[in-house]
């Protein structure tokens, strides 16, 4: 359980944080000042813009030493001295893969709304450039406070993208989408206080080793499970997702999906299971409860939705109820498979609401009704659309296939029944995203609207080429994700079983031992 | 105790010159001619600017003194909210003169009404005996008054005028007779006196408390605090806009000294009592403040309880810290509640200057709807106005973020969990009405026939650069709160002891 922190020598996390959102207000100011840049400069800005970011956010990963157990690139001094917050940042294997798929996906949304987006080009380009800075800062941030910080600050970049850019009932779901988190988040913010006030300082490191009791942890607990809980978005507090990703434009359905999810997911791993692992393990059975019937449930509405987005969203649903699963049974396999799930849903999702982007731009209509036999008229498209299909239905040898085989598994070393029910979404997965590839990509074209596709231009083709080469890569060698992680995961496995409750022990040498080995423990991480 | 040794004029020095200003510019307005007005309004200006800021850079080097026989104290925290009411009240004339000319309210009369609201301020900010206390409020309420009235046609404006009026006076006598009662029970009107009578001595307790509360009422009027809060949303409604700029921001620094004055240094040994009704006023003030204000479709309405949510927070701050009349604990959240008023004014100030600044007709556009596609029309405005919104409803990275943190902060470290929990679920309901001012500001399309926004052109330089940084300042403070939360705890820590 020993945990170091080796420092960077260069501020690489830093720059990586804050280099879109400086780029992104940037170009922002030029596109305000109109007559500097024509809005084809912009575009050309911003792409090069978000491909610097994402060369910067592969350092991490190239100079991550996976065989140590420690957080990485450190950067760390006082910037808060009343409240002792530290602008703190540094990222272990469990955070260490989200920062190069923020700046991909950002890549990849840049890219598809090149065209598409015709109204405030500057501030579309430059909302998803900041956007990207602060959700790494989310991923990177080891300060309570500055976590909470960059968590909220992602609402309002998002709040806009939604409300600006969004489809007819745009004002109602931006609302319901920031509601929902804020409401869920305030009550986290409380939760940090409280552990603040406890601890004496917001760093989560510290508070991985902070003795709580199990009545103190289960309120705690609550209070990070509700504002995770509805990021993730866990059933039954999913319902602003659909509404969400409906009316977001294609880049925010994208975003959404491939990371904003994952902030809520990336939350429990930092906060619930580590510092609260007693009271994790006390709620455990209701969450794996919950994300079953995320998984069959929610896999069952996604089966009957209309709406290619919505059918989409429910599967995300779905899939990150997985995720949740994984993270819940606290085996080695289980957190791995969640991980991997995360970031395989990341590339899987983007691609999905990527494709239906695609036909949205052409026909203007996201009914399923709509469609039928665009393979005749797009057979480039249908060929990718149906192998994204069948990543998000799990195919073997897609990134689809290797989260859910994990979690699969550690669910059925848990328990046979267990195993069987999360196994139904191979089964679901397979049914909503088959039917769904049934009614638009194959048959006889029933619109005439259809006859007049387009099959896809050259800019949509390379992105289908990057996504779908992610995809396979991670379906091949899992390993290149998992051999990174493996370390930080099974010291997140430890401090789970190890628990922090030990207030059953009513002596008070007991006690003081306990204090000892914080001692040590904190003298081990100030090293 | 002879007179003249102890009166020391010169810590008396800012009420000095704010005088001194006031006087020359009211002798100097009935000599300047029409056209110099534009200049003369720059000089006053500029001198409340120095003044400010002379005040301001002198923080760190005050050591707490009394004059006038133990009247008047000067000490820290008076620097501090002198400086900044002085450059509030600087920012509220440069927001607030096109908009006068175009309400047709001339520039001097409200100018010198202001002045005396702020000297108003200034002598409470000092106050160190009851009866400059009553002074200091008599004169601020009855400036604010006439400011209101200040609209001498419009029917909404005077029956507010008469409204306000008549309650002030009411909340007037009700503290002029609690500050009897507890000059009955400890036979002084010096409050350094009247706190070592009540430690020192057995006093008799019912008359001070039954005295406290009626200077609580009065006190929780001054704020707006529920259940004194019936007169806010009427009078700002029936207020010009700079008017309700002029009741919302400073004045709040006022009452935060009072409550300063009175309670933590007069009645410290009664802090069982206040804190709860402090509390008590603070919670019901944050939920009627967020849940009434959704309902409003007239923005100074809607202000109005938004103000009185945010008194909420003040109150809930100020006495979170008391546990055990732990006055040293309390260090921490009367500094929380110092820093909350702060950033609060100048967030308040920076949307009703927005509010002062696109407006270009004599009947205010005050629904809320009138700032739809705001953003098409004036970018600068639509763009200060979101970030301010953001900064009310306490959304990081804005500085309204970390003055709900160290409210909440201050509430959870005295394990008032009931309580704070009813904060955060109330500020949830406040982000629903400032969003829908972002939603109207920026997602909305414009009406066709909506022509009564000014357009960024029309906008002088003075005033949209003030906005701006306005803007920025939310943004910087945000990032680096560290800048105001550090002088904060140093005033209160220079000036309070215990």
């Amino acid at each position: 359980m020993s945990l170091s922190l080796i420092y960077s020598t260069f501020p690489w996390l830093s720059l990586a944080i804050w280099t879109p959102v400086v780029s992104g207000l940037f170009v922002i100011y030029l596109g305000k000042k109109s007559s500097l840049l024509s809005i084809k400069n912009i575009k050309v800005l911003s792409l090069s813009f978000s491909l610097i970011c994402f060369f910067i956010s592969i350092v991490p990963v190239l100079t991550f030493d996976s065989n140590i157990d420690a957080f990485q690139l450190v950067e760390k001094f006082m910037w808060l001295d009343r409240f002792n917050v530290q602008y703190f940042f540094g990222i272990d294997g469990i955070s260490l893969w989200f920062l190069p798929l923020t700046a991909f996906i950002t890549f990849i949304v840049i890219l598809a709304g090149w065209d598409v987006v015709k109204k405030e080009v500057s501030l579309y380009m430059g909302s998803f450039l900041i956007l990207s800075g602060l959700m790494k800062g989310v991923f990177s941030a080891l300060d309570g406070l500055m976590f909470y910080l960059f968590f909220e600050a992602t609402l309002i970049p998002m709040y806009i993208i939604i409300g600006v850019w969004g489809g007819p009932r745009r004002v109602y779901a931006a609302f319901k989408f920031f509601l929902y988190t804020f409401l869920g988040s305030v009550l986290a913010l409380l939760a940090i206080i409280y552990l603040y006030i406890d601890s004496g300082s917001f760093s989560i490191i510290d508070w991985h080793v902070l003795p709580i009791n199990l009545n103190i942890q289960i309120y705690v607990f609550l209070a990070f499970f509700l504002a995770f809980a509805v990021k993730i978005p866990m059933w039954p507090v999913h319902t602003w997702l659909p509404d969400a990703h409906v009316e977001a434009p294609t880049g925010g359905s994208i975003v959404l999906a491939a990371i904003m999810l994952k902030l809520g997911a990336y939350g429990f791993l930092r906060f619930s299971l580590p510092i609260t692992p007693d009271a994790s393990q006390f709620f455990s059975p209701v969450i794996i409860g919950i994300s079953l019937v995320a998984v069959i449930y929610i896999g069952l509405v996604a089966l009957v939705q209309t709406d290619m987005k919505k059918l989409v969203a429910y599967s995300s649903v779905a899939h990150m109820g997985f995720v949740s699963l994984g993270f819940f049974l606290f085996s080695i396999l289980g957190i791995n498979g969640a991980i991997v799930q995360m970031i395989s849903h990341g590339f899987v999702s983007g691609a999905m609401f990527f494709s239906i982007g695609v036909l949205y731009d052409r026909m203007h209509s996201r009914e399923i009704a709509d469609y039928g036999g665009v393979a005749n008229k797009m057979p480039i498209f249908s060929v990718f659309f149906v192998f994204f299909a069948m990543a998000n239905a799990g195919l073997p040898g897609t990134s689809g296939f290797v989260g859910e085989f994990f979690v699969i598994l550690a669910a059925l070393e848990t328990n046979f029944w267990l195993g069987l029910l999360s196994a139904l979404t191979l089964i679901l997965g397979a049914a909503y995203s088959l039917w769904l590839v049934k009614r638009v990509i194959f048959g006889e074209i029933k619109n005439e609207n259809v006859r007049g596709l387009s099959d896809l231009n050259s800019r949509e083709f390379i992105l289908m080429i990057f996504l779908s080469f992610f995809v396979l890569l991670i379906g091949i060698k899992p390993d290149l994700l998992t051999n990174k992680m493996s370390v930080s995961v099974n010291r997140l496995i430890d401090q789970l079983e190890y628990g922090k409750d030990k207030s059953t022990d009513k002596l008070s040498s007991k006690k003081e031992n306990k204090k000892v080995f914080k001692v040590n423990y904190l003298s081990k991480v100030v090293k | 105790m002879s007179t003249f040794v102890s009166l020391k004029l010169n810590l008396a020095v800012p009420e000095l010159l704010l005088f001194a200003i006031l006087v020359f510019y009211l002798l100097l307005s009935l000599i300047v001619k029409e056209n110099q007005f534009k200049n003369l309004n720059f000089l006053l200006v500029f001198c409340l600017f120095l003044l400010g800021m002379s005040q301001l850079f002198s923080i760190n080097s005050v050591e707490p003194q009394t004059a006038m026989n133990g009247m008047y104290i000067h000490d820290s925290i008076s620097h501090l909210f002198k400086g900044v009411s002085s450059l509030l009240m600087a920012s509220i004339f440069i927001y607030s003169t096109k908009y006068l000319k175009t309400i047709d309210v001339p520039n001097v009369d409200f100018n010198l009404i202001s002045l005396f609201a702020l000297l108003g301020q200034f002598i409470i900010i000092s106050a160190y005996n009851l009866l400059l206390v009553y002074l200091g409020i008599e004169l601020l309420s009855l400036a604010l008054i006439a400011a209101v009235a200040l609209r001498r046609d419009n029917n909404i404006s005077s029956e507010a005028a008469m409204k306000y009026f008549v309650l002030a006076a009411l909340a007037s006598g009700f503290m002029l007779y609690g500050m009897s009662m507890i000059y009955g029970a400890t036979g002084s009107l010096d409050l350094i006196t009247i706190s070592d009578q009540i430690s020192s001595e057995k006093n008799n307790n019912l008359v001070l408390v039954f005295g406290l509360v009626f200077l609580l009422a009065g006190i929780g009027f001054k704020f707006g605090a529920v259940p004194f809060h019936m007169w806010v949303p009427d009078v700002y409604q029936g207020s010009s806009f700079s008017t309700a700029l002029l009741l919302g921001a400073t004045p709040k620094i006022a009452a935060m000294a009072l409550l300063i004055r009175l309670l933590v240094e007069g009645l410290p040994d009664l802090a069982l009592h206040w804190e709860k009704m402090i509390l008590l006023m603070g919670l019901l003030s944050i939920i009627l403040g967020n849940f009434v204000a959704i309902a409003q479709s007239n923005i100074k309405r809607m202000l109005a309880y938004s103000t009185i949510s945010h008194v909420g927070f003040i109150l809930l701050g100020f006495g979170s810290g008391l546990l055990n009349k732990n006055f040293e604990n309390a260090l921490e959240s009367f500094s929380s509640s110092i820093f909350y008023v702060l950033t609060y004014s100048i967030t308040v100030l920076g949307v009703f200057g927005v509010l002062l600044l696109i407006s270009k007709e004599k009947k205010d556009k005050d629904e809320i709807n009138d700032l739809k596609g705001l953003v098409k029309r004036n970018p600068v405005a639509a763009w200060c106005m979101v970030i301010f919104m953001f900064s009310m409803a306490g959304v990081p990275p804005t500085v309204g973020f970390y003055a709900k943190f160290v409210i909440l902060e201050s509430l959870i470290s005295s394990n008032y969990f009931f309580l704070v929990v009813i904060a955060a679920l109330s500020s949830v309901v406040g982000a629903f009405y400032y969003l829908r001012i972002i939603k109207i500001v920026l997602f909305d399309e414009e009406d066709a026939n909506q022509t009564s926004l000014s357009s960024q052109k029309e906008i002088s330089f003075f005033p949209k650069l003030l906005l701006t940084s306005n803007g920025l300042a939310i943004i910087v403070l945000g990032l680096i709160p560290s800048l105001i939360m550090n002088v904060c705890t140093n005033v209160v820590q220079n000036s309070l002891t215990f």
